[in-house]
């Protein structure tokens, strides 16, 4: 029975999915956290009120700390996917450079030599494949026996965001599994390329290893600042409830209080100078990891000539000829087309000095007409 | 809503699984393609009262059927209904290959509709119905093309980017290149996060606490998960286009300066002469409403107005409440100046009641 039920849940839980774009899937459930854990603080609050601004606060911390993860998680994400797949071996490199000086995350503190460095990104990046296949794998296990005192939560927290894994769960544990392993075994061969390392996979490599720890240093900072405004706009939440004759009488009362403060001091964050500037160095340092893992990539698969690989510049080069080429023959067209309408009228008009002429007797001469309609 | 997480979530997707989603009511037919653009020419509802028809540009973010999302909230069937010829451009999904379509291409893709249209109809004027961008898009071809333009009805329109609103700061100090670089064109999944960030209590926890609250009314559920669905239904922008969108209107601001260039001229918007109707949503965090009316200041029309709502960016078409006012005081405006066709309400020739 129990069993029939959860495959129910399972079946609906997938049709919504389904049904909604996976944005809408995300916010309808982490919504719902969020008002779970809302009215966690106001049966807090409704229990134990007067406590004081600073105990309520702290009260409240650990309800509030579930509602920013859910609320910035999507926000926040590309600070966790920057940090994710070097994350590793930059702490090895800082912790083996903090040993000898204080080290800070700089381009010092990685690796000292382009060879060694080829190393760790191979070696890291083997690493997060079979990451990646390890946590496919757990959820898939977690689908089939849940820890007692889980909550369902809780699962949301990690890949399940990404899609209803309680049913493909057990999809991905089979299945991922022998798609990273092969990525990671074609990693392998990519090493073993009877070619030089092209310059440009260097290149390209000593951008990535200097603009990481900016953009980890920046991501650190953005998120910094989500979290001061948090705790300032809680402080003052608590503050504000607590002047009052006693809790709000309705969770909504609660809850509109609660969104006017967070609203206000999120509104001033986002639009002050100083933000605006931390959130446009983190997106620029952030794309120049990206593009230079691409150009990685891209300089990889120089070293295969024989292989049957177009590279993305060499796409982009195509693509810009055929658009010079469609926008030539769409200004063809258009002069054809006037010229067409510019000969229907000479024609016409060819045709009515004719018949005027023949009316009145004259003798045709297309010549002289011509000259006339001209 | 009572309960713990599961119960709620395992309630409300059940219950988001068995809604019914009927979007876009009217039916159409493609006209014309280009690559990805395509104009659409709606199926009449009732006779033709008016020779001058009606060209609906909607901006190259988002997707156009917001205009057209469902019967009761139906811009496109108000005009249908009042005797209409009605016509729509659909920019469509740009992919990494569309990369190099500029803002050039979008007006001269204008254009074409519209030559489109008049060969069609046999008519030498079409009125230009422009939604967001693609108002300022409209502004841009009615510059340069006035003759063509019968009357310019101008929804959240953006004009003045010189603007204090938090989305304006953000794209003034934007570096558009490493994006384009990066992606070949901007995201639609970047830009949807933009969009929320402004105002992630309201625009996520305010919104979907609503939903909450209307768990008992499908009809609620269903038009909360439409609109939903048009919102996260968003097409990336081409890499040159969303280059100069940024550099040139955003930080420039040079389509008030008179410094834009489009199809190879200068674009002064005192060229446009024809009547201007300004629709403001007075709560657009997107685009204040003084951006939005800083074009009649530029215009030389001397027919021009403002309907202003209360609404936001969207609520202005998606509201039930403007289509109950607002809607048919915009249907009533352009009635009054459009050509009616023979026979129709006496009129017989041009101008119809305005004349």
């Amino acid at each position: 029975m129990a069993e029939q039920k959860e495959k129910d849940k399972s079946r609906s839980n997938f049709d919504a999915y389904r049904q909604l774009q996976s944005e809408s899937y995300w916010f309808i459930t982490r919504t719902v956290a969020i008002h779970n854990w809302l009215k966690e603080a106001y049966r807090l609050l409704r229990e134990k009120p007067g406590l004081g601004p600073g105990v309520t606060y702290e009260t409240w911390m650990p309800a509030f700390e579930r509602i920013y993860g859910h609320l910035f998680a999507a926000f926040l994400q590309p600070c966790h996917m920057i940090m994710l797949p070097l994350e590793e071996s930059l702490r090895a490199q800082s912790g083996a450079a903090a040993d000898t000086q204080n080290a800070s995350l700089s381009p010092g503190t990685l690796p000292g030599t382009y060879l060694e460095t080829l190393k760790v990104w191979t070696e890291e990046q083997s690493r997060f494949f079979r990451g990646m296949a390890s946590a496919f794998q757990q959820v898939g296990e977690r689908t089939e026996e849940r820890l007692p005192g889980r909550r369902h939560e809780d699962d949301i927290d990690g890949l399940q965001d990404m899609m209803p894994l309680r049913l493909l769960g057990n999809v991905a544990d089979k299945e991922m599994r022998f798609l990273f392993q092969s990525l990671e075994e074609s990693l392998y061969c990519f090493k073993e390329s009877q070619f030089f390392l092209p310059k440009s996979l260097i290149l390209h490599l000593q951008k990535l290893v200097s603009s990481y720890p900016k953009a980890y240093r920046l991501a650190q900072r953005y998120e910094a600042m989500f979290r001061s405004t948090w705790d300032k706009a809680l402080r003052k939440f608590a503050a504000e409830i607590d002047k009052g004759s006693g809790p709000p009488a309705e969770f909504k009362e609660f809850y509109n209080t609660y969104t006017r403060i967070f609203s206000k001091e999120f509104d001033q964050l986002l639009g002050s100078p100083e933000f605006i500037e931390v959130q446009n160095s983190f997106m620029s340092t952030n794309l120049d990891v990206i593009l230079s893992m691409r150009k990685i990539m891209e300089a990889r698969l120089e070293m295969f000539p024989y292989l049957p690989f177009v590279t993305g510049s060499e796409m982009a080069s195509l693509e810009k000829t055929v658009h010079g080429h469609k926008r030539r023959l769409d200004s063809l067209e258009r002069k054809m087309r006037e010229m067409e309408r510019r000969s229907a009228v000479v024609q016409e008009s060819l045709e009515l000095e004719r018949l005027r002429r023949s009316v009145n007797g004259h003798e045709e001469n297309p010549a002289r007409l011509l000259e006339v309609v001209k | 809503m009572q309960g713990t997480y599961d119960e709620i979530s395992s309630d409300i997707l059940s219950r988001v699984a068995q809604v019914k989603l009927d979007m876009a009511p009217s039916k159409f037919e493609v006209l014309d393609e280009e690559g990805i653009f395509k104009l659409l020419h709606f199926h009449p509802v009732s006779a033709e009262k008016y020779r001058t028809p009606v060209l609906i540009v909607y901006a190259f973010i988002n997707r156009p059927y917001v205009l057209d999302m469902h019967q009761e909230i139906s811009v496109v069937q108000k005009y249908l209904k009042a005797g209409f010829d009605v016509y729509m451009v659909d920019w469509g999904y740009p992919s990494a290959a569309d990369r190099f379509l500029d803002l050039d291409d979008y007006v001269d893709y204008v254009d074409r509709c519209v030559e489109h249209i008049k060969d069609r109809k046999g008519v030498e004027q079409i009125n230009l119905h422009g939604y967001c961008l693609g108002g300022t898009l409209s502004s841009v071809y009615t510059a340069l093309r006035q003759r063509n333009v019968r009357n310019l009805i101008l929804q959240a329109a953006p004009i003045n980017f010189h603007s204090d609103n938090t989305i304006a700061r953000w794209a003034r100090a934007l570096d558009p290149d490493k994006i384009v670089d990066t992606y070949h064109v901007m995201p639609g999944e970047l830009l949807n996060q933009g969009f929320l960030l402004l105002d992630p209590v309201n625009l996520i926890i305010g919104k979907y606490e609503g939903l909450l609250d209307m768990m008992e009314s499908e009809e609620g559920i269903a038009s909360f998960l439409r609109m939903d669905w048009w919102i996260f239904d968003s097409p990336s922008i081409p890499g040159e286009t969303f280059r100069q969108y940024i550099k040139r209107w955003y930080q420039d601001n040079s389509l008030v300066k008179g410094e834009f260039e489009a199809l190879g001229e200068k674009v002064d918007l005192k060229n446009i002469e024809s009547p201007v109707l300004v629709l403001a949503a007075k709560y657009d965090h997107i685009v204040p409403p003084e951006s939005q009316r800083a074009i009649l200041d530029l215009v030389s029309s001397s027919d021009k107005d403002v309907f202003e709502i209360s609404k936001g960016h969207i609520g202005i078409t998606t509201s039930k409440d403007s289509h109950k006012e607002f809607w048919p005081k915009v249907i009533k405006w352009l009635q009054k100046r459009s050509e009616r066709r023979a026979g129709h309400n006496g009129h017989n020739g041009h101008n119809g009641d305005h004349a």
